[in-house]
């Protein structure tokens, strides 16, 4: 009787602690076992080309997990009779599920270990299958992944994202705000099989995806030029080439492709030397090319017109004493400065730049946009090398007439031929186009003014020298583009070494665009040290020119000229 | 006096019939308050488990519908189209237009001849070897290196 007492009054007193003094830490701890808290990951935005085409996605892949004491004991029945049992017969069966060798798989299955991984980075179908033979001690983990379905189509542009999902190169990198959202969590109280517990208490918040990035490229566009600047690289035994095309209304730029494009499904697939974007980041003196800003700034500052007539020597000397030269020895030519132009004289080239002081053309250089980076804001871009001109020394004063003596990259000498084609204005280069938000709104990138360079008169004048570069008598023939008139001119830079220029080897470079009479296309392709065949920027870049304009003018619906050019003669 | 016993009689604890009704009365409407809310949470309880349910379903179906997106897109990339093309026996088409104002046709309208067996991409033909005579060869330059 006593001791039923005494038992009676510890329970009695253990309810009274639990339910009256403990009673709130006791209900607090049984809420927070049932709780469980889950991180909601936030889906990482697409890039797309201009057309909507996936560039770079995020996809559901799992890793596969065992338990390996679980399959040690593992044995499978079939009418009472045992058929399979342990790793080695495991392994028969998920590999095919997985789509994998089943002998890869048994050193994972085997062994004392409550964790290992069997597969990384299976689909969720192939998951499924797995799963449904039932096999204990199988489990799955999340591993999302990033996919390039476009494989190495515009890889410099879009970058890519590492294991751990964090960017590592290109848009992927400085559009990473924009792409990567933001996690939610959901908190509830959860049953013995997962369900919620209704009624309980439960805390969502919902993750914000990432918004996509549409991008100016044309997919099609940038994977051709990929194609034909590789095939020209191969061609010519070249060290690297670059494609640029723009659009000289808007500046958009629809293809940035260069030889040996990594693809961001593997970069370690290519050395690093190939992982950067070269026509950002390559820098080098343009040439022949960059002769069109002299020739602008002249006939903007009054200083001759296109059919101003010069007597051009081979080599000339000049106040300070430098001499320079043209490539060939010849007597005197009877050039118009439209043939100056078109048959990239040198001496012809100094003679009429010299009639502007050295501030003038320096001012001239910076507003066609070297020296400072373009609009992209893309990882790692070069602004360039361009002295102001009080620190030119002797030759500067002259080599930055025709191209040498300052450094540039490829999308630099684009944008100057964009300008022209596009009146003398130069407006912000892109390569995105706008922004689409997880509910569907697209906000297309902010449009910012455009800097006047030089006249619209000026600018024609100089295309229709340019027109003249690619006919007969100018060093562009290879560069024509049959049924439309092409505007262009060819640059072949010499490379500078410790040593000088010699031998360090050539960049062959044309940049044009088509159609003359009203430009639709800007395209500048460049082949850096050529060593098979011709090294002029004619002969190793021209053909690719002629290619990739003629695919990318029927591409747009550009119909070919209808007129005939009216060019100025080269000669007198 | 009489009065004053009716009132006390009147006063006296209800007829134990009256007293029984009541209580059945109050039990029968707890008993159907407790139905009441066994009864909806069983309900909360089910639509819980449907809800877990249709979220697995809803994973499943998304997962089948990206995976098709995923091929979808990897078809559809230009170096898979080429290849389709080329395996079915397709040919790059020379360029021509035609005018339908004219009503003529401007450009290469010729056939399109099958690219030579060593060159399975569209590559520009290049020229290489040395240059024309005619094409006036590049500048150079014999100022010191800057």
């Amino acid at each position: 009787m006593l001791v039923l007492a005494l038992v009676l009054a510890v329970f009695v007193g253990r309810l009274v602690l639990l339910q009256g003094a403990d009673a709130s830490e006791v209900a607090a701890k049984a809420v927070s076992s049932r709780t469980q808290t889950t991180a909601l990951p936030a889906t990482r935005g697409e890039i797309t080309a201009r057309d909507g085409s996936v560039l770079a996605a995020s996809v559901e892949r799992r890793d596969v997990v065992v338990d390996q004491t679980l399959v040690a004991r593992w044995t499978q029945e079939v009418d009472g009779e045992e058929v399979a049992r342990g790793p080695q017969d495991a392994a028969a069966q998920i590999a095919p599920a997985l789509g994998l060798d089943p002998a890869s798989i048994v050193e994972p299955l085997t062994g004392t270990a409550r964790w290992a991984v069997v597969a990384r980075s299976v689909t969720p179908a192939q998951w499924r299958a797995a799963s449904a033979l039932g096999i204990p001690g199988l489990y799955s983990e999340p591993a999302p992944q990033r996919s390039y379905p476009a494989g190495s189509v515009a890889g410099n542009v879009i970058g890519w994202v590492g294991d751990d999902g964090s960017p590592r190169a290109g848009l992927e990198m400085s559009a990473d705000e924009v792409l990567h959202g933001t996690a939610g969590s959901d908190s509830s109280e959860r049953g013995l099989g997962g369900e919620r517990i209704p009624m309980a208490t439960a805390q969502r918040t919902a993750p914000v995806d990432g918004s996509d990035l549409r991008l100016t490229l044309d997919r099609d566009l940038q994977w051709y030029a990929q194609e034909a600047v590789d095939a020209q690289v191969e061609e010519t035994g070249a060290r690297w080439g670059a494609v640029t095309v723009m659009d000289p209304e808007t500046f958009q730029v629809l293809a940035l492709a260069e030889s040996g494009t990594v693809d961001p499904n593997d970069p370690g697939a290519t050395d690093q030397a190939g992982w950067g974007n070269r026509s950002l980041q390559e820098v080098f003196e343009p040439g022949s090319t960059a002769k069109v800003v002299t020739a602008a700034a002249a006939i903007e500052e009054g200083e001759t017109t296109p059919r101003e007539r010069l007597t051009v020597p081979d080599r000339l000397e000049v106040p300070n004493g430098q001499e320079f030269r043209d490539s060939s020895e010849h007597d005197d030519q009877r050039l118009t400065f439209a043939g100056v132009l078109g048959e990239s004289s040198n001496t012809g080239t100094v003679m009429v730049g010299s009639r502007l002081s050295d501030e003038t053309r320096y001012d001239y250089l910076r507003r066609f946009g070297f020296g400072e980076k373009t609009a992209l804001d893309f990882p790692g871009e070069s602004s360039g090398i361009l002295a102001p001109s009080q620190d030119w020394d002797g030759a500067q004063r002259y080599t930055t007439m025709f191209g040498q003596g300052f450094a540039g990259t490829m999308l630099q000498s684009a944008q100057v031929y964009a300008t022209l084609a596009n009146g003398g204005v130069r407006l912000p280069a892109h390569v995105v186009d706008g922004v689409t938000a997880p509910d569907g709104t697209f906000t297309p990138l902010p449009k910012e003014e455009g800097v006047r360079v030089v006249s619209e008169r000026t600018a024609q004048d100089v295309v229709d020298m340019l027109e003249g570069a690619v006919g007969t008598g100018g060093t562009g023939g290879e560069a024509a583009v049959p049924g439309y008139r092409v505007a262009g001119k060819t640059g072949t830079a010499e490379v500078a070494g410790e040593k000088g220029y010699e031998g360090n080897g050539y960049i062959g470079s044309f940049v044009g665009m088509a159609p003359a009479e009203d430009p639709e296309l800007v395209v500048a392709v460049t082949v850096a040290h050529p060593t098979k065949g011709g090294y002029y920027g004619g002969t190793v870049a021209g053909p690719v020119f002629s290619d990739v304009m003629s695919y990318a003018l029927a591409a747009r619906n550009v119909p070919p000229s209808s007129s005939r050019p009216d060019l100025v003669p080269l000669t007198w | 006096m009489r009065t004053l016993s009716r009132r006390l009689a009147s006063d006296a604890p209800p007829p134990l019939r009256g007293r029984v009704s009541f209580a059945l009365v109050c039990a029968m409407v707890i008993a159907s308050t407790m139905a009441a809310l066994l009864a909806l949470n069983i309900a909360a309880t089910r639509a819980s488990y449907a809800q877990e349910d249709l979220s697995a379903r809803l994973v499943r179906l998304t997962e089948e519908q990206q995976a098709l997106a995923e091929d979808l897109e990897a078809r559809q990339a230009p170096a898979a189209l080429e290849r389709e093309a080329a395996d079915l026996g397709m040919v790059p088409a020379n360029r021509a237009f035609v005018s339908m104002r004219d009503g003529t046709l401007l450009g290469d309208a010729s056939p399109a001849q099958p690219p030579e067996p060593d060159e399975d991409e569209v590559g520009p033909a290049a020229g290489a070897g040395t240059a024309d005579d005619t094409t006036p060869a590049p500048p150079t330059t014999t100022g010191d290196a800057p």
